[in-house]
């Protein structure tokens, strides 16, 4: 019974948008040019695939994400395993890091250009900025309050201050770095379409915002839904890691 | 006779006011388990805490074998009400934790062996390659026990570990822990609010009073060893047990209403 209904239910929604959609099109309150048919959308997205722009785009987006990522959760975890270990490094850089959280992604990308030209770096900037907040936030609480009563069982068993760190302090925090990781890969294709507003050529941002300059409105769509689709599929992907990490 | 834990003269004060033990002494010796009873809030953890390092007191001295007590210590292992097991580690991975968080070596031979030796005891067979959140709250407790043994502890400090554990558990926990016992001759600091408790398994039993805590009294039990269940209907289990329900009410009424038993 819950297995048919994990899978109608979800059918159900969808369908019903695609529905809605098609009504708003019939009826006619827009123009073909404005609101395109989901069968517009549908055979757009077709020939997307088969002429092999899609999988120029993903790559460029996702080469971008990748090393974005990596080390905006490089630093994230490990600038976040300092400031909520050590007291001193919290003084020296957790107002600093505070500080600068507020400014909102998209203010980062003039600069970004400005330092890095066009290309991939600015792209890369971002995304390393972007994730880097969400996954610092998450080390620093798990770190900073993993169980006392777990810290204490490990002091009765006599652990040295390096182990105590590596080997009960940094797994207690594991299941809080790995939600602030995922929150970062979730910003990370939000900084990606960001980025490919200016100076690139390729990317799934770039194929929105291009499309939309020549009014295709049906390949906006379908740029939505590929980066809606890679967003969810690497979610799951790191959600299923993440269970196989934190068996216990 | 040698002592094994020395407490003299200790003071222990909470945020520059609250008197959570006053000028407390107390004697545990070798081999024997002693039992700290007294009703909620009287200070017993505290002292616990204390011999366990995780505080220190205001005034006073704490040693174990003439040496005074600075920090915790894998000498004096600590079992907590709760259980405190690493929910990453499994049966076998929490038991073997202490050495690896000592730095110590890793000698595969001896290490399993001993592992081995205290699955065994502890009757935790079949059950090696759980988590502890697969595991009930006795077995959790049963872990817990072998894990400090592993690291053969010169005393158990025991922070009322059976207390969130159902009657029939709790009966099969303390039976567990007196054959234990009974083989290894670990000194056991055992605190508890259960006078039945008390009784059954201590050698001698310190009575508290309420806050701040000091030692009311301390009463030799009169049960040999080994101990067998039957002798909770021995009349000696019963005047002991009423020497100290006498003794409690002396104290106040409202303190009655916060004991067990």
């Amino acid at each position: 019974m819950r297995r048919t209904t994990a899978i109608l239910f979800p059918l159900i929604s969808f369908g019903g948008v695609i529905l809605i959609w098609q009504l708003v099109v019939k009826v006619g309150i827009f123009q073909e040019l404005v609101m395109p048919s989901p069968w517009t959308v549908a055979k757009t997205f077709y020939r997307f695939f088969v002429d092999g722009e899609f999988f120029i785009h993903l790559w460029a987006s996702f080469g971008r994400i990748i090393t974005g990522f990596f080390f905006g959760a490089l630093f994230g975890v490990i600038l976040g395993i300092l400031v909520g270990h050590f007291r001193l490094a919290e003084q020296l850089l957790d107002p600093l890091i505070q500080a600068l959280r507020p400014i909102p992604i998209a203010a980062w990308l003039p600069l970004a250009i400005v330092w890095f030209g066009i290309g991939d770096k600015p792209g890369i900037f971002l995304i390393v900025i972007g994730t880097f907040f969400p996954i610092f936030i998450n080390t620093v609480h798990g770190v900073k309050f993993a169980q006392p009563i777990l810290i204490r069982a490990a002091h009765m068993l006599g652990a040295t201050p390096g182990r105590l760190l590596v080997y009960v302090i940094l797994p207690a925090a594991l299941p809080n770095i790995l939600t602030g990781i995922r929150i970062g890969l979730g910003l990370a294709w939000v900084c990606v379409v960001i980025s490919e507003l200016l100076g690139v050529t390729a990317g799934l941002g770039f194929v929105i915002w291009d499309a939309q300059v020549y009014l295709h409105t049906d390949k906006v769509i379908v740029g939505m839904i590929v980066i809606g689709g890679m967003g969810t599929l690497t979610d799951r992907i790191l959600l299923y890691i993440s269970s196989r990490l934190l068996k216990g | 006779m040698k002592t094994k834990i020395k407490l003299e003269g200790v003071t222990k004060v909470f945020g520059g006011e609250t008197v959570a033990l006053e000028h407390l002494f107390m004697e545990v010796l070798p081999n024997e388990i002693l039992c700290l009873l007294g009703p909620s809030g009287c200070g017993k953890s505290t002292v616990l805490n204390l011999i366990a390092g995780f505080e220190f007191p205001t005034s006073g001295r704490i040693s174990l074998d003439g040496k005074a007590i600075t920090g915790p210590g894998p000498d004096r292992g600590v079992i907590f009400q709760e259980h405190a097991l690493f929910p990453w580690l499994n049966v076998t991975e929490n038991i073997a934790f202490g050495r690896k968080l000592r730095g110590g070596v890793e000698d595969e031979v001896r290490y399993g062996a001993s592992v081995n030796k205290y699955v065994e005891l502890m009757g935790l067979r079949s059950f090696e390659h759980h988590y502890p959140k697969q595991l009930s709250g006795g077995m959790k407790q049963r872990v817990a026990i072998a894990r400090v043994l592993m690291n053969e502890p010169e005393v158990m400090l025991m922070d009322e570990p059976f207390a969130a554990l159902d009657a029939q558990t709790r009966l099969s926990m303390q039976m567990l822990l007196l054959g234990v016992w009974e083989r290894l001759r670990t000194t056991i600091l055992f605190i508890t609010h259960d006078i039945d408790e008390a009784v059954f398994l201590g050698d001698r039993i310190y009575v508290m009073t309420a806050r701040p805590g000091k030692i009311k009294t301390l009463i030799p039990v009169p049960l040999e060893r080994p101990r067998r269940y039957e002798m909770v209907l021995s009349s000696s289990f019963n005047e002991t047990k009423a020497r100290i329900f006498e003794l409690i009410r002396e104290e106040t009424t409202t303190f009655m209403s916060t004991i067990e038993g």
